[in-house]
């Protein structure tokens, strides 16, 4: 790993950043907004000449991140530090100075290229701010990226309209090559193209950052993506990281649950290969609102018992499902699985036993669960439901039914040299728990 | 069975064997000329619209007209020798020793006749198009440079800016047009200039309001958040990425408002607001005339004091709301095909 030796060329700390939501002037005054907890927290470290990936879904914080880092959008708190200098403190000046050092290439080729400039002044744009070139030498170094890019010099007086995905990337990615940076951020730098162009582009950063020494931020939703690219991953959950290592090892056991889960979506060409795709109930939480201990505890296929029960871990799970559902629930339908054809019945009018059938259903639970306690359980709660009573029917399971995964948040635990896991399976306080994951 | 995870391969993925620069489309090879730009594919279309032509070579004319109407002298040195009209326009005729009289009908020798003061209504139209003509460019160019830049800056910043700025519009578009612009008047006296400020002091919110709506979107465009990553300055950000994808509309609406503040100086000189009395300006010779419209003396009617002046500015509005709708079309035909073409890959 390049790491070992050499110092960080960026590190960020604490990074967080929290948007106001529904928030108009009179709902802040009122005290009625809400925080939008878009990033946690975040550490990472760059080191000089590595690619560091950052996988997870949308919605999880990726692009908040990239562009908070950068303050392109202001961070609520934490520290930035590019050769040992803060960027979150840095003048306005001084940021755009520094801009030359640290690049940034966009998601959408579409939209990031001035529709109304010519590639050559597309590309160009970067030597006029910092005046580096002008004239003749501006032309040369115009033309010599766009050649370095794969593009040809002849193309600098068209405009972008004109390219493809793919050629209109390589502008945006000439664009961020003009300054001489040594760190860039690739949001998503392949993820609006076609397959068969992804690969090109990816090689263009490999043989770029061959040339010129770049260290790389790359964010994916593509683990595939990352795979290829990346010397280190972090993996983004809910603003937070879930697993951060070198890419061999996240790809490799131990993992993340919610790695893990990630990595069973990716489609596999081997024939021999029968690991199961890991589906994962429910949808992200709204970061308005994040669960608390873990965040990933409601969907977690491997979330923890309490110490007194014993059954499956799907079962466990299902109570799990059903439990968070009926925190929100108001009616039965919410717990309830759809039968064909009855859409309309009237779910209060169904008798204790056809009600439980229906509830079981739902949520994939046997005739018995494994638990006999967590059993009796179970009948509490559906005694309540029968009454209709929810509130009481939450109650009883909630009570019952309490993960460690809900009470404590887990910090990233080391599993490895340079690999950690924020998951508490990890945490040596709970050594037999791994195996109980059947 | 494995259940170690199968490697993804991408083809091609060894960094060393790519070679394959993407191939460019096959235009590059056949047609190998410079693309045209935005404006250039605009002028086409517009002059593929043929009333929209016909307005702009009757404007083309009247300005013409209106400029060789009389010679132009500045500081004793005369720039423009010509003089198509054949009398001066504030020439009293029988004054001069001529054989006319006041209202005296069209004939060869005064075409659109004589005006109650025995003036020669044909030299009075061309060289009034002078006042007309020229208030309105100037008065639409000014209103319209000062509503961008208010409307750039209120839009881009947003927040408190915007609110502060915009309250202040809603105060200017709070008073009555029209109205604002005779008080205006009736402070700073009658004059060229008095009408142009009393015209540009109100004319410019319009065009704010309209620019700082486009700017709110524009600038939501990755490629604005792309020019402040390269550590462009918020003027460069605003006037070279913002402003020039936001100011289609602004055009339209200013090559059609010209015809508005021309009709609206007419307005104020026919309500004896405008120029001086005896100025040529069109609005200011109906003004002068206006009882003739009911009953001219010996009970006929000489409606060519008020035909002439009033088809002037009939014919100048009607040719510049041509243009106006022309480069609407022809810029908003573009947009069409800018959207065409960036959706293919
Ligand atoms: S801490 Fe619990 S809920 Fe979170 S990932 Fe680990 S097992 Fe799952």
């Amino acid at each position: 790993m390049a790491k070992t030796a050499d110092s960080p060329i960026l590190e960020i700390e604490n990074l967080t950043k929290y948007y106001e939501s529904g928030g108009g002037l009179v709902d802040t005054l009122l005290g009625r907004s809400q925080e939008v907890k878009a990033l946690d927290g975040v550490d990472l470290e760059l080191y000089p000449g590595e690619t560091l990936g950052i996988v997870g879904e949308s919605g999880c914080g990726k692009t908040t991140l990239a562009r908070s880092l950068l303050r392109l959008i202001e961070p609520t708190a934490g520290t930035v530090r590019y050769e040992d200098e803060d960027l979150t403190a840095a003048s306005d000046d001084r940021l755009r100075a520094l801009r030359k050092d640290i690049q940034y290439i966009f998601q959408d080729p579409f939209a990031s290229l001035n529709p109304r400039l010519t590639v050559g002044d597309i590309v160009g744009e970067p030597l006029d701010i910092h005046d580096i070139a002008e004239g003749e030498a501006r032309a040369e170094r115009v033309s010599d990226l766009l050649e370095t890019v794969g593009l040809n010099q002849r193309h600098a007086h068209r405009y972008p309209h004109e390219f493809s995905g793919g050629q209109r990337q390589r502008i945006g990615i000439a664009r961020a090559l003009a300054v001489d940076p040594e760190v860039i951020v690739c949001d998503e730098p392949v993820s609006a193209l076609d397959v068969s162009v992804q690969a090109q582009i990816l090689n263009l950063l490999k043989e770029l950052q061959a040339e010129f020494g770049l260290s790389y931020i790359v964010i994916a939703h593509d683990l595939s993506v990352v795979e290829h690219i990346a010397d280190r991953v972090g993996v983004l959950y809910l603003g937070e990281f879930a697993e951060v290592g070198p890419t061999e090892d996240v790809f490799q056991p131990p993992y993340h649950p919610y790695a893990e889960a990630l990595l069973s979506a990716i489609p596999e060409p081997d024939p021999g290969w029968e690991g199961d795709r890991i589906f994962l109930s429910g949808d992200v939480p709204s970061p308005l609102n994040p669960p608390s201990g873990c965040r990933f505890h409601t969907r977690c296929p491997k979330v923890i018992q309490p110490e007194w029960t014993d059954m499956a871990q799907s079962e466990w799970r299902s109570l799990m499902d059903l439990k968070q559902r009926l925190r929100k629930a108001d009616s039965l339908e919410a717990v309830t699985a759809v039968r064909e054809g009855l859409e309309d019945e009237d779910l209060r009018q169904l008798s204790r036993s056809a009600l439980e059938a229906r509830v079981r259903d739902e949520f994939g639970l046997p005739e018995t669960v494994g638990d006999r306690k967590a059993e009796e359980v179970f009948g509490t709660a559906l005694d309540h439901l029968h009454d209709g009573a929810f509130e009481a029917a939450w109650t009883a399971l909630n009570d019952a039914f309490e993960s460690p995964c809900e009470r404590t948040d887990p910090e990233l635990f080391d599993v490895g040299d340079d690999h950690r896991i924020a998951c508490l399976l990890y945490d040596d306080a709970y050594p037999e728990t791994p195996t109980r994951t059947s | 069975m494995s259940t170690d995870r199968g490697r993804i391969r991408i083809t091609g993925f060894d960094a060393d064997r790519v070679e394959s620069r993407e191939p460019l489309s096959d235009w590059t090879e056949t047609r190998d000329t410079e693309t045209e730009g935005r404006w250039t594919r605009a002028w086409r279309e517009f002059r593929r619209n043929r009333s929209a032509m016909l307005g702009l070579y009757i404007v083309i004319a009247m300005s013409l007209l209106a400029l060789f109407a009389r010679p132009i002298t500045i500081a004793g040195v005369t720039v423009q020798p010509f003089s198509l009209a054949p009398y001066d326009p504030g020439a009293i005729l029988y004054a001069q020793g001529l054989d006319v009289s006041a209202y005296e009908a069209p004939s060869l020798a005064h075409p659109f006749g004589t005006d109650g003061s025995a003036r020669d209504v044909f030299s009075r139209v061309l060289y009034g198009g002078r006042f007309s003509l020229s208030i309105g460019f100037i008065v639409v160019f000014v209103t319209a440079a000062i509503g961008l830049v208010y409307g750039a800056v209120a839009g881009y910043y947003g927040g408190w800016v915007d609110e502060v700025m915009m309250r202040v519009l809603d105060l200017i578009f709070a008073f009555p047009g029209l109205l604002l612009a005779l008080i205006i008047v009736a402070v700073l006296g009658k004059g060229y200039w008095e009408l142009v400020l009393a015209f540009t002091a109100i004319g410019w919110a319009g065009y704010a309001r309209l620019i700082r709506g486009e700017i709110l979107k524009v600038k939501e465009n990755e490629y604005v958040l792309a020019a402040k990553a390269l550590g462009a300055r918020d003027r460069r950000v605003i006037f070279r990425h913002v402003v020039p994808n936001a100011i289609a509309p602004l055009i339209v609406q200013a090559s059609l408002s010209i015809g508005t503040v021309v009709i609206g100086v007419a307005a104020l000189g026919f309500l004896g607001l405008g120029l001086p009395p005896s100025s040529a300006e069109w609005g200011t010779m109906l003004d002068q005339t206006r009882q003739t419209i009911v009953q001219g003396p010996g009970g006929s009617i000489p409606w060519w004091v008020t035909v002439f002046p009033g088809g002037a500015i009939f014919l100048f509005v009607m040719s510049m709301n041509l243009i106006g709708d022309g480069i609407n079309d022809a810029l908003d035909a573009q947009e069409g095909e800018d959207v065409a073409r960036g959706g293919e890959v």
